[in-house]
């Protein structure tokens, strides 16, 4: 018996040794916070002849003889992240790799809402399939399948027998929004479904309950700040937050907004925002600063388990805040946004 | 100049009653163009901070709707922007600056039904949000500056009516009645002198 | 004369009304040539129910001079010149033409 289970437990510590001395090497790769300064005082096309000597060359180079401009940039930034996080899959094995491949099906989700919203607003199918990012169980040539389909009906009975299909049906007698926010609880409520069996799990199901607590938050706040009723912001909660859990979320609901400023400080990302919500910054700062404490945490706390998936998730997060981060500074620059204004957008960790 | 006046000393207190009624309004006149004109140049100061304040919230209308196109996609963006339903109410009033009458439109703040937001709120982020009410409130701006452009163009409309008034009284009807006037005098002083020769006439020949 | 109606119509580029459409206005017009945008403004002076025209400065700047002073001429509807300069160009000018000094300054 004993020594069944640890040969589990050195199994385990072997999948996570190599995925994580894989991970430990890919974050070298990442663009390193003062490199954002630079990229703040370049003009567009330096920052691409910037991107052509990173990680990203090979899909610059790949895409620049059809695109340029913001779309070369975007598109290649999507391919790049989706490559990125199908290598992540491909290099680990055992409980990480399902653990991770679990966690991506948030691209899933993403991916089919702009199908069908692309495919409802008639937007054309080179533009959709630019915003792929197939890193889900659906990976992009799937994606393209489902896009080839002539309407969104057909769209929609092609999903039968995948969970999404419930929620689809709705499409055209549900409003758009309502059939998004769903999809989106529909991902967290499946993760937070797996059972806790060991150690392993439990990171990850503490992970996805803060992160449901700031999308929790994000939400009560951003409807609060437009007087949206109790009804409308419990339609958008997650369920199964670490603090903010749907009791918690009905408490915030009923209070005035006021009240709602002095209950954060009772809440775990507090120190994050303390300053700015005295301030009165705007939401998308306060979003800005919930999300850099989030990188944090999530750093901090993979240092401390560095054999376990944490780290992994940290690069999946680290990743995708990167990609947003050159989103921001690119199109910032080509639309003449003052440098201060991109810059505050920015989540550098 | 066609004086058509009969020279009677009745014609001559109406005219002589009309010159000082001319002369009053004339007075009037001047000091409503005074009136307009500093009314004019105070919109103006105020039309330089209205403009400027048209400038920054487009600059920040655009600043935050290019960032929600990088963070929540253009997919998105454009989608949400081609399914917005709830079309902003307008409420019309005017006012009244010295008999200038001036359209006000002004935007109604209703609470905007959450139902009818096109794009999931858990997917997306505050940018989206931030950029909508950014534009309404450019909205308010271009409102503003709108009344403002229409105050000084009505505005200066009546100062170049006014001014032209007042210009015809000076230098026209009035001195054209003063030149009636002075026509009749002179005709009634003829007439007069004529009487007396007349009567030393009649007078001189009786004798004789 | 009676008064013209309170729509708001926007004529810009595509980029240009999006963020306009974002805030619900439904008279939005996308103009990609001078031509296009002459067109579109004869349009729009003959409908009574529009009161306010925002038009992007650069696509007022390239019109033709006899459509820029009819507009310039007219009090309705009002058209407000976003971008750019905001039309401050050319309510000076029209300050100036109409009252011969340059009050602006």
């Amino acid at each position: 018996m004993v020594s069944i289970l640890r040969r589990l437990r050195r199994t385990k510590v072997r999948d996570y040794a190599y995925i994580s001395a894989r991970v430990r090497v890919m974050r070298r790769s990442l663009i390193p916070a003062d490199e954002y300064r630079k990229l703040l005082n370049m003009e567009f096309n330096e920052i691409i002849r910037y991107l052509e000597e990173t990680q990203y060359k090979k899909e610059i180079d790949e895409l620049t003889h059809k695109y340029s401009g913001v779309r070369l940039l975007e598109y290649a930034l999507n391919m790049n992240l989706c490559a990125t996080y199908n290598k992540l899959v491909r290099i680990s094995s055992g409980i990480p790799r399902a653990l991770v491949t679990e966690y991506l099906r948030k691209w899933d989700v993403q991916n089919i809402k702009s199908i069908i919203r692309g495919k409802l607003f008639g937007f054309p199918d080179e533009e959709i399939k630019e915003s792929f990012v197939g890193a889900g169980e659906y990976k992009y040539e799937d994606l393209v399948a489902l896009l080839s389909r002539d309407t969104v009906e057909d769209v929609i009975n092609a999903l039968q027998g995948t969970p999404y299909h419930e929620i689809l049906k709705e499409v055209g007698t549900k409003p758009l929004s309502e059939i998004e926010d769903e999809l989106d609880k529909l991902y967290y409520t499946r993760l937070l479904d797996i059972r806790p069996e060991s150690e392993d799990v439990r990171y990850l199901l503490e992970f996805i309950r803060m992160e449901v607590d700031l999308k929790n938050i994000k939400t009560i706040l951003r409807l609060k700040v437009e007087d949206g009723t109790y009804d409308e912001i419990m339609k958008s909660i997650i369920p199964g937050g670490y603090q903010i859990s749907v009791d918690e979320a009905r408490k915030l609901a009923n209070m005035s907004w006021d009240e709602v400023m002095r209950g954060l400080e009772s809440y775990w990302f507090w120190d994050a925002i303390s300053e700015k919500v005295k301030e009165g910054a705007p939401l998308s700062i306060l979003e800005v600063y919930l999300d850099k404490y989030w990188c944090n945490t999530v750093i901090s706390k993979s240092n401390h388990y560095p054999l376990s998936i944490l780290p992994v998730l940290a690069y999946i997060i680290l990743k995708k805040v990167e990609t947003d981060n050159l989103r921001i500074i690119a199109r910032g620059k080509l639309e003449g946004v003052p440098k201060e204004a991109i810059e505050e957008q920015l989540v550098i960790v | 100049m066609a004086i058509d006046v009969k020279p009677t000393r009745s014609e001559l207190i109406k005219l002589k009653r009309r010159i000082k009624l001319s002369e009053k309004g004339y007075e009037l006149l001047k000091m409503k163009r005074d009136g307009l004109i500093m009314e004019f140049s105070e919109t103006l100061s105020m039309a330089r901070g209205v403009l400027e304040k048209l400038r920054e919230s487009y600059e920040n209308a655009e600043q935050k709707i290019s960032i929600a196109k990088a963070i929540d996609g253009t997919i998105m963006v454009r989608s949400a922007a081609l399914a917005a339903k709830s079309e902003p109410e307008f409420e019309l009033r005017s006012k009244n600056i010295m008999g200038v009458v001036v359209p006000v439109v002004k935007r109604k703040r209703v609470r905007k039904k959450l139902s009818e937001r096109e794009y999931g709120i858990i997917g997306t982020t505050a940018r989206i949000d931030e950029a909508t009410s950014a534009y309404e409130e450019l909205i308010d701006a271009i409102l503003e500056a709108a009344e403002i452009e229409t105050t000084l163009l009505r505005l200066l409309e009546e100062i170049e009516r006014t001014k032209r008034r007042v210009n015809a009284l000076e230098f026209k009807v009035i001195p054209e009645m003063k030149e009636a006037k002075k026509y009749i005098e002179f005709a009634l002083q003829e007439m007069e002198r004529d009487n007396i020769i007349r009567l030393k006439k009649i007078k001189a020949k009786a004798e004789a | 004369m009676k008064e013209r109606g309170f729509r708001l119509a926007v004529v810009g580029d595509q980029e240009f009304g999006l963020g306009f459409r974002l805030a619900g206005i439904r008279d939005i017009h996308e103009v990609s040539d001078p031509a296009e945008a002459e067109n579109t403004i004869e349009k729009i002076l003959g409908d009574r129910n529009i009161g306010i025209v925002v038009i992007q400065q650069n696509i007022f700047d390239n019109l033709s001079v006899s459509l820029k002073r009819e507009i310039e001429e007219r009090t309705e509807p009002t058209f407000v010149k976003v971008g750019g300069e905001m039309g401050v160009e050319e309510l000076k000018e029209k300050i100036r033409r109409a009252i011969g000094v340059d009050l602006w300054k």
